[in-house]
């Protein structure tokens, strides 16, 4: 009875009854605007009750100039920059951050805090809070860092970082922008992968995976006699010696596959920020995982497909930190990405999609499987029952926003490139 | 570069102290129930039962805080429930506590209770205490400080007792320090740690504040130099103050140390003393005879007449009233044998005046400009009281003053000086004045025909025998600034043909500049020593600069001698003191005249008293103006003011004004012609300062290694702590920083390595010795053993002589 009727007490307390007025009135819920109440109010005492009062109107004004002429002044003669160690990192990683101040004033200015993105302002290891700085000496140059791991891939920082000050009494806060050298940009998290498909190609480039065709890179496959033109660094003198005529070693070639990577950009717009985030951190792990083993790279974002080049891996990186699904209507992304894929893939190169919606994804897969194959379907759902971190059919695997790309992602891909290359690249077709 | 790493920990913990405790709002709370109590005390009846209520309120609400809140197990559910109900309920009978005591009062004991709106503000108190106590959260905190500050306000508002205002200031103090501190807390998680570097070096920046200080105490004493030496009001002594004070030399405390003419004159009331009744005051005349001597006779050559007794006796009594009058000065005296002190008949008393103001300074009473058969005299032809205006009468600071002249702003500086002059044994109508003189006050005088002109410019009292004695005369003068006549590009380079509507007429300008009929050839004269003054072109030199060129040479050169006057039967002084050098002042200035006038510059002989500070009586804050003061100069026409110059070695130069641009672009020049003049000194002096600089280091530590031989003679704990001073201070000195978080061991190991000539046994010792007396308790902080007294001993010894020795190596002495 007794908790019924607080808590009714406590409804009837809190009610907002107009809402209206709020605008008007919410300067009251400021410190700042208590100090004014209380001097008019002590001014009103002083003017009609008693002139006592005119004391806490003196007390309660030097209070609010102080409160209010102090951080002004403290932060006029204050400057700052912020900058990163390197101004690139993945999510998650843990990067310096540094902020530098310069004090003009001939006297040191105390109790500032740093107004910047809560991402950089909390390492992995903490939870977010502010960053503050106790003193700032007189006529100084001042370095304060901490370590930031920002969790989400972006351009830091989302807003103008600011220095503020509330002190002695945080009654009034005035703020001094800082200077931001080089935006933070902060790539998609990229899992580190160890397997890789049996490399099929049939192009013999100057760079590549090596095939057990004849050539003369990678480890010798056999022996065969010597013709013009071969290496005398390759003679195998052992042979030579019990066949009397020269031996020579015969040794790998040199190829590249073509692997077609699209991001499913219908699915995205539908998607929640973390499904995204998800995908795109799929499609960057891919590539880069790709293009190590100096497989040649494509990629589909917003429906139009590009080369990744390794030597540009910090434009296309830094076009995926920022990269956000086109609110665009684009006609059934699925069908027009796997058409520009049908138009423009190789023969023999694998394709992949990363999508965010199973159900779309399979009614795509078999439209898709119509016009042309997809190798492997990346699906990122929310619903952790249906993500084991496990490939649930030939050709498409179902990945969990719940779970960490770093501890799935690796398990499945290594089965995904345990199956035999028939198996797993034509199962789709 | 300079880093210090800083994590001020112990500020956060001194300023978190309030908050881990939980005890501030709560304080404020007790201090605002304090403010209803006295409100309350006021207006009850039964004093006793309200003291007993509040008393066993606050024990309550601070023991539940201590016990309960503060100490409560936050994380059990079950125990937090019971809490909150059970203070729930305690709340709600402390609210009603007044409401039930004064019903327990009225119907029990008979009492009238407390009026109904003291019963509601008590119950309000007993809100606001209860918030506190069981504050927990940062809004609750918010809530209890809100209500604790509105009963303070309503409390001194509505109560007259003087408590409630002394109340208010401890409650307003410790409400600023609650929300400093809760601030401050809401900051203190997220501090991260700093490197500093400072922008400016901090020894730079206290030499800027010195000398910003010093530049600052300079310019306002130089502004405002009398008010900086009598501080009026400030000191106790200084008077000024509506208690009565006997040390005060002024305002209305004064008087009792100071009575009037016990030994000296210092005051001028009513006075009955029989000094001031029979005393025989001295006129110029009188005092000139006594100090410079009777003049010698003169040989006149008669004519060959009829002699007629009635003419002859009125040219002896006119001869004797231009003396007496001050209208003639014989250049050729006889100075008295014996004390020539001189001593006024029927008083102790030697002062002739006194004076307040800066001193020194020319007080002129008479002037001259014509000089014959080696006699000064004032010419009938000048009349300069008919070219100064009538005086003025002008109000300022509520007293009447009078504006006598105005000058030409160039020549003057605007701001002018204050002096008073307060006449004891002196009689003349003249009143002694600087030459440029522009107001002047008497007290309740507020005539302006009591004051009039001299034919030779002088300000005077017509219509009087003298001024009275004991009359106070206050002045303003102006300050020549003679900057521009040093200019050669400015329009009053030229003294000697000085035309405007403010100079003098020309025919009188030419009588300024009549030379005096000498044998010496004293323009020749006058031109070598200006060739040789080293003014860098002689040619180009402006009128100024060949006046200073001639004064500075006869005070360089010329001695002043009282005693060296010319024999009596010497017909031309000006040529036996150029050939003696050395003469009496009258005589010096003489000369000066002659030579000034001898280039065409108007010139005259000026005589009055000379104020000197050496007899400054710092208890009565005025100087003491004796007959042996009494001071011959001279006198320059400078477009309207006459400008005194002193070419006499002994008295100190007239002031003049100059501001820094000006002193900076003279001391320029004054080098360059120093360094002209002297090329090899210069040379010596910059090799050597070059050298002092390129060695500081090492000079410097050679200082330090001096300094610190003395301390050879402390005991040995002494010598340790300098010995750490001694490797400091050489640190200092070349500079080195010291690195964050270095230890002490770290760094005296460094320090001994390179800077001690002892072995490296005896540096562990001296280290251990070092941390034994920082970190070891107070007992064995001082111990030292046998062992360990050579070792300690020889560091020290070492570290002393290597600071004297090594900067002499050629090496660089650090590494």
């Amino acid at each position: 009875m007794l908790q019924q009727w607080l808590r009714g007490l406590h409804g009837g307390l809190n009610h907002d009854f107009c809402p209206g007025m709020n605008r008007y009135v919410y300067w009251l819920k400021r410190p700042i605007g208590w100090v004014v109440l209380a001097f008019a109010m002590s001014l009103l005492l002083g003017i009609y009750v008693s002139h006592q009062a005119f004391l806490a109107s003196g007390a309660i004004a030097a209070i609010g100039v102080l409160g209010c002429a102090w951080p002004w002044l403290s932060t006029l003669a204050l400057r700052g920059e912020i900058h990163w160690g390197p101004n690139r990192c993945e999510e998650g990683d843990a990067i310096e951050s540094t902020l530098t101040i310069v004090n003009r004033w001939p006297f040191p200015v105390w109790g500032l805090v740093v107004d910047v993105d809560s991402d950089l302002s909390s390492s992995a290891a903490t939870q977010p809070l502010n960053i503050s700085l106790s003193k700032i000496p007189a006529l100084s140059r001042t370095s304060f860092r901490w370590h930031a791991a920002p969790k989400s891939r972006g351009v830091y920082p989302r807003r103008t970082p600011r220095l503020s000050t509330a002190f002695p009494f945080g009654i009034w806060s005035c703020h001094q922008p800082l200077e931001v050298r080089d935006p933070l940009i902060v790539w998609p998290r990229m899992t580190r992968l160890t397997d890789v498909p049996p490399n099929q190609g049939d192009r013999q480039l100057g760079i590549g995976g090596t095939t057990d065709r004849a050539g003369s890179d990678g480890d010798w496959i056999g022996v065969r006699p010597f013709r013009p033109g071969d290496r005398l660094r390759h003679v195998h003198w052992a042979q030579t010696a019990r066949r009397d005529q020269l031996i020579v070693f015969e040794h790998q070639s040199l190829s590249k596959q073509t692997i077609s990577i699209a991001l499913d950009t219908n699915a995205a717009q539908a998607a929640t920020p973390e499904q995204v985030d998800c995908m795109v951190r799929i499609l960057a792990s891919m590539a880069t995982h790709f293009l190590a083993h100096a497989w040649e790279v494509r990629i589909a974002l917003d429906g139009a497909w590009r080369p990744l080049l390794p030597h540009q891996k910090h434009a296309w990186l830094d076009e995926l930190a920022q990269w956000q699904p086109s609110q665009d209507g684009l006609p059934s992304l699925s069908r027009r990405s796997a058409s520009s894929m049908n138009r423009s893939s190789h023969a023999s190169g694998w394709s992949m999609n990363i999508t965010a919606q199973p159900a779309l994804s399979m009614s795509s897969r078999q439209s898709i499987e119509a016009v042309d194959r997809v190798d492997w379907t990346w699906c990122v759902g929310e619903d952790t029952s249906r993500a084991h971190g496990e490939p649930i059919g030939r050709g498409f695997s179902m990945l969990s926003v719940s779970e960490s790309l770093d501890a799935t992602l690796p398990n499945v891909w290594r089965q995904v490139c345990a199956m035999t290359p028939t198996d797993s690249i034509r199962c789709a077709s | 570069m300079a880093t210090s790493l800083r994590y001020d920990a112990y500020r956060q913990h001194s300023v978190r102290i309030m908050k881990q405790s939980g005890w501030g709002v709560f304080a404020l709370a007790l201090l605002a129930s304090l403010s209803v109590f006295l409100l309350r005390l006021q207006a009850s009846t039964d004093r006793i039962w309200l003291i007993a209520e509040s008393l066993v309120v606050v024990v309550l609400c601070a023991w539940v805080r201590w016990r309960w809140i503060l100490r409560a197990d936050q994380g059990d559910a079950t125990a937090t429930a019971r809490l909150r109900g059970w203070t729930m309920g305690i709340g709600v009978a402390l609210i009603l506590a007044p409401w039930l005591s004064r019903w327990v009062q009225t119907q029990w004991f008979g009492n009238m209770g407390e009026a109904t709106e003291l019963v509601w503000l008590a119950m309000l108190q007993m809100a606001a205490l209860w918030q506190a106590t069981v504050a927990t959260t940062s809004r609750q905190d918010w809530l209890s400080f809100l209500m604790s500050c509105f009963l303070v306000i309503f409390g001194l508002a509505t109560s007259d007792r003087a408590g409630m205002v002394q109340l208010v200031l401890p409650f307003a103090v410790f409400a600023a320090w609650w929300l400093m501190s809760r601030y401050w807390d809401s900051i203190e998680e997220g501090f991260i740690a700093s490197e500093s570097v400072p922008l400016v070096r901090v020894r730079l920046l206290v030499l800027m504040v010195l000398a910003g200080l010093g530049g600052l105490v300079v310019a306002i004493a130089s502004r405002n130099a009398g008010q900086i030496t009598s501080l009026s009001g400030f000191m106790p002594t200084s008077g000024g103050q509506s208690r009565g004070e006997s040390w005060a030399r002024q305002g209305i405390g004064d008087g009792d140390m100071l009575v009037a003419a016990k030994d000296e004159a210092y005051t001028f009331g009513p006075v009955d003393s029989e000094l001031f009744m029979d005393s025989e005051v001295p006129s110029m005349y009188d005092l000139v005879s006594e100090i410079y001597g009777d003049p010698v006779p003169r040989q006149r050559q008669y004519a060959r007449a009829i002699s007629l007794e009635n003419q002859v006796d009125e040219a002896k009594e006119e001869g004797s009233e231009s003396k007496k009058n001050s209208r003639e000065f014989s250049a050729h005296r006889r100075p008295k044998q014996g004390d020539t002190s001189f001593r006024p008949k029927g008083s102790d008393s030697k002062a002739v005046l006194y004076f307040v103001g800066n001193a020194p300074l020319h007080l002129r009473l008479e002037s001259f400009d014509r000089f014959e058969e080696g006699s000064w005299l004032q010419s009938d032809s000048l009349d300069l009281s008919r070219r100064a205006g009538e005086p003025v009468l002008q109000e300022l600071h509520l007293k009447p003053w009078m504006v006598l002249q105005v000058f030409p702003s160039e020549l003057i500086y605007p701001v002018r000086e204050r002096i008073a002059t307060k006449i004891i044994q002196f009689q003349s109508p003249r009143l002694l004045s600087p030459s440029s003189i522009s107001h002047v006050h008497i007290d309740r005088v507020d005539q302006p025909d009591f004051f009039g002109w001299t034919r030779d410019g002088q300000l005077m009292m017509p219509n009087r025998a003298h001024v009275p004695q004991l009359t106070v005369v206050h002045q303003l003068y102006a300050i020549p600034q003679l900057h521009p006549l040093r200019r050669n590009d400015h329009p009053m380079r030229h003294l000697a043909h000085q035309s405007s509507a403010h100079t003098l007429p020309s025919d009188w300008i030419a009588k300024y500049t009549q030379p005096p009929m000498t044998a010496a050839d004293v323009r020749a004269v006058a031109q070598g020593w200006i060739a040789n003054a080293g003014v860098a072109d002689p040619e180009a030199a402006t009128d100024w600069q060949r006046v200073e060129a001639i004064v500075r040479h006869l005070r360089a050169t010329f001695e002043h001698d009282p005693s060296a006057v010319p024999p009596d039967d010497a017909n031309d002084v000006i040529e036996h003191v150029m050939q003696q050098q050395r003469g009496p002042d009258y005589l010096i200035a003489t000369t000066a005249v002659a030579m000034i006038r001898s280039l065409g510059i108007p010139c005259r002989l000026a005589r009055g008293f000379m104020v000197s500070p050496d007899r400054y009586d710092r208890r009565a804050g005025q100087t003491a103006v004796l007959p042996e003061d009494i001071h011959t100069w001279a006198e320059v026409y400078a477009h309207g003011v006459w400008i005194p110059i002193e070419p006499t070695g002994t008295y100190p130069e007239p002031r003049e004004h100059r501001t820094w641009q000006h002193w900076a672009i003279e001391t320029g020049w004054a080098i360059r012609d120093a360094i002209r003049n002297h090329p090899g000194t210069a040379a010596a002096i910059a090799v050597c300062l070059m050298l002092s600089v390129y060695f500081r280091q090492r000079i410097a530590e050679l200082l330090l290694g001096g300094v610190f031989l003395a301390t050879c003679l402390m005991p040995l704990p002494w010598r340790i702590l300098a010995t750490i001073q001694l490797l400091r201070w050489r640190m200092w000195v070349w500079g080195e920083s010291l690195a964050p978080r270095t230890t002490i061991q770290e760094w005296l190991s460094t320090q001994l390595s390179l800077r001690s000539l002892a072995p490296d046994h005896d540096h562990g010792v001296f280290i251990r010795a070092v941390q034994r007396m920082r970190y070891a308790p107070s007992s064995r902080r001082h111990r030292i053993d046998e062992d360990e007294l050579h070792s300690l001993q020889r560091v020290c010894r070492s570290v002393c002589w290597s600071t004297l020795l090594r900067p002499l190596s050629l090496a660089r002495p650090r590494l």
